[in-house]
């Protein structure tokens, strides 16, 4: 897989260190090149170097959580004009979906619900992947 | 002021009123015996008197005349014992005497009776002179004059008493009169003002409780919204504050427990996520280097894993029912849809154990008013029990049918059955017919509370040994909560 198609730039955003390694080391026996960010501070910093074809972002995080992340790519970026600009798209992880049912109904962005299985969001990864390249 | 203060002023103010209202009117009588007793012991002896006096007069005018024209020493002597008679009765009379006119009309009685008696013994002087002639003259004239004035004074004297008279008892009957009057107007005022106080009282006690009453009832349907905010000092007052401080507290509990449930969601699911994921990547990689013992021991951390997360979701449920915390966010739902969702999920555990799923649907709409997360849980669970229950090579068979107002699903197996003692527990929780096997045992019971949530039934039907059926009924509209 990785050697047939181009190495894609993947940004993990967990707090939860444990599901960030976990996440990552699975993303990357795929071929892709996976960064990790504790919160979205740090992603935002991330971002701001380098680009991404795909984030992964959890909700819930202290300082700057998933909603507040995915406001700020919006404002700064154009998020919706995503092919013209080459922003990432999101993929969204909760652990509770009820949780954030109002922000989830805002958005068309696929979302996650922890624990998923490994074959669910490899498929996802690789389907938004595809999607963005062609 | 406290409630009890409030009723006794009530109380005392119409007592005092009333009191009041009857001290005016023993004073008033007191004040009508004492007119009483003047018309009593003055206004009538003086009458009585006065006419006494007047014929005492005439006597001594007759005798005057006889004493005259028969020279008799008898009538002389009967004369003077009447004029004494009349001075004492004239002097009788000044203590029955109550105003200055009959005062002055005694006093002009007593000079016109001196006048007369001194008249009258001058004739007797002239008598003994053997003048009888001037006597005779005198008498007929000057003393005559004298005794018709003083029947006069007497006359205006009866009238002044009399005008007296009728004066005080004018005053007594108008005196009567307003003391009714102001006796009455006391009474309707104390009544009204003791109805009126406690008309409002009571007014102010019922508003209170029904505004605590109504506060309650929404408190208990969780749509309070905000305090009473009740300003009185009474006992009412502070039981609203009490309120007041419940409520707000129960509210902080609510929030405590939706922090709660909302942090345990997210605790467990993380790491439950992180073992999961690790175990099916080293799974993997034991896969690739045809380690069948690493791969063993992976697919034992996912499954308990798997396990963990289902019991962690069932207590979830089961705690959301039991506080009803999350009201349900209902929509119409297709039922056909909800169950091929469920079978979904649990066809690869169904297939390995060869147990044929089969749904059958008998009829067109099939649409139910409901949470879709909390039917495809229902369903889960239902069916989750049947393929656990069922043995190797069994049926499931799961039945959609209209039932007028409601959809009916029935999940039919092919398992073990349930014990008939046990089917009436079946529901509760913690009860599990077969202790051996694993999972939560609360199952049924979130079963239950989802249906019931949803306004529908479940019940159970089942033959140890043959297999068992659970039958849920939903409604197809809104319901009342």
């Amino acid at each position: 897989m990785a050697a047939d198609s181009p190495v894609r730039r993947i940004l993990v955003v967990d707090d939860d260190d444990e599901l960030r390694e976990v996440l990552t080391t699975a993303l990357a026996r795929e071929g892709h090149c996976v960064d990790g960010a504790s919160d979205g501070t740090e992603a935002l910093a991330l971002l701001e170097r380098q680009s991404y074809d795909l984030v992964l972002s959890d909700l819930r995080m202290p300082g700057t959580d998933g909603p507040s992340l995915y406001e700020m790519l919006r404002t700064r970026h154009h998020f919706p004009v995503r092919f013209a600009t080459k922003l990432p798209r999101v993929i969204f992880m909760t652990g509770s979906a009820a949780e954030h049912a109002e922000f989830l109904r805002g958005t068309t962005d696929p979302i996650l619900e922890k624990p998923f299985p490994l074959r669910v969001v490899r498929q996802m990864v690789s389907v938004l992947l595809n999607a963005s390249a062609s | 002021m406290r409630l009890g203060p409030k009723i006794f002023l009530v109380s005392a103010l119409a007592i005092a009123t009333l009191s009041l209202a009857v001290g005016w009117s023993l004073h008033t009588v007191k004040h009508l015996v004492s007119v009483n007793q003047v018309v009593a012991t003055r206004s009538v002896p003086a009458l009585r008197l006065q006419v006494e006096l007047r014929e005492t007069l005439h006597g001594l005018v007759r005798l005057e005349a006889r004493a005259l024209v028969l020279a008799d020493r008898d009538y002389a002597h009967a004369w003077s014992e009447g004029a004494d008679r009349m001075e004492r009765g004239l002097r009788a009379l000044d203590a029955h005497l109550e105003t200055a006119e009959e005062r002055s009309a005694l006093a002009a009685t007593r000079a016109a009776f001196e006048g007369y008696r001194t008249l009258v013994e001058e004739e007797r002087r002239l008598v003994t002179h053997a003048q009888s002639g001037a006597a005779l003259r005198l008498a007929e004239g000057p003393a005559r004059k004298a005794a018709e004035s003083m029947e006069e004074h007497l006359i205006a004297l009866t009238a002044a008493t009399e005008t007296a008279l009728t004066r005080s008892q004018a005053g007594a009957r108008a005196l009567e009169a307003w003391t009714w009057h102001a006796v009455a107007a006391a009474l309707v005022a104390s009544l009204a003002l003791a109805l009126g106080a406690s008309a409002y009282l009571a007014f102010r006690i019922t508003r209170s409780l029904r505004r605590l009453s109504a506060a309650t009832t929404t408190l208990a349907s969780g749509t309070w919204t905000g305090p009473l905010a009740v300003p009185d000092r009474d006992e009412i007052g502070e039981l609203s504050r009490s309120f007041d401080r419940m409520a707000e507290r129960l509210r902080q509990v609510d929030d405590l427990k939706q922090e709660f449930f909302s942090h345990v969601s997210h605790d467990l699911r993380n790491p439950l996520a992180s073992i999961r994921l690790a175990a099916e990547t080293l799974q993997e990689r034991a896969r690739r280097v045809n380690d069948a013992r690493a791969l063993r021991l992976t697919q034992l951390i996912e499954a308990s894993a798997a396990r963990m997360l289902g019991m962690v979701n069932q207590i979830l449920d089961f705690t959301r029912l039991r506080a009803l915390s999350v009201p349900l966010e209902t929509r119409p739902l297709d039922a056909r849809e909800v169950v091929s969702r469920a079978m979904e999920e649990l066809r690869p555990v169904a297939e390995a154990k060869r147990i044929r799923l089969t749904l059958t649907a008998a009829g067109q709409n099939f649409t139910v008013q409901g949470e879709e997360g909390s039917l495809v849980r229902v369903v889960i669970n239902l069916l989750g029990n049947a393929v656990n229950f069922t043995a190797a090579d069994g049926t499931i068979t799961l039945k959609l049918t209209e039932a007028g107002e409601r959809v009916r699903l029935q999940v039919q197996d092919t398992g073990v059955g349930i014990p008939r003692d046990l089917l009436g527990s079946i529901f509760e929780p913690y009860r599990q017919a077969h202790g051996r096997r694993q999972g939560s045992g609360l199952g049924l019971a979130v079963v239950k509370g989802l249906v019931e949530a949803h306004h529908g039934t479940v019940s159970v039907d089942s033959t140890p040994g043959v297999g068992s059926c659970f039958t849920v009924e939903l409604p197809r509209t809104r319901q009342a909560a």
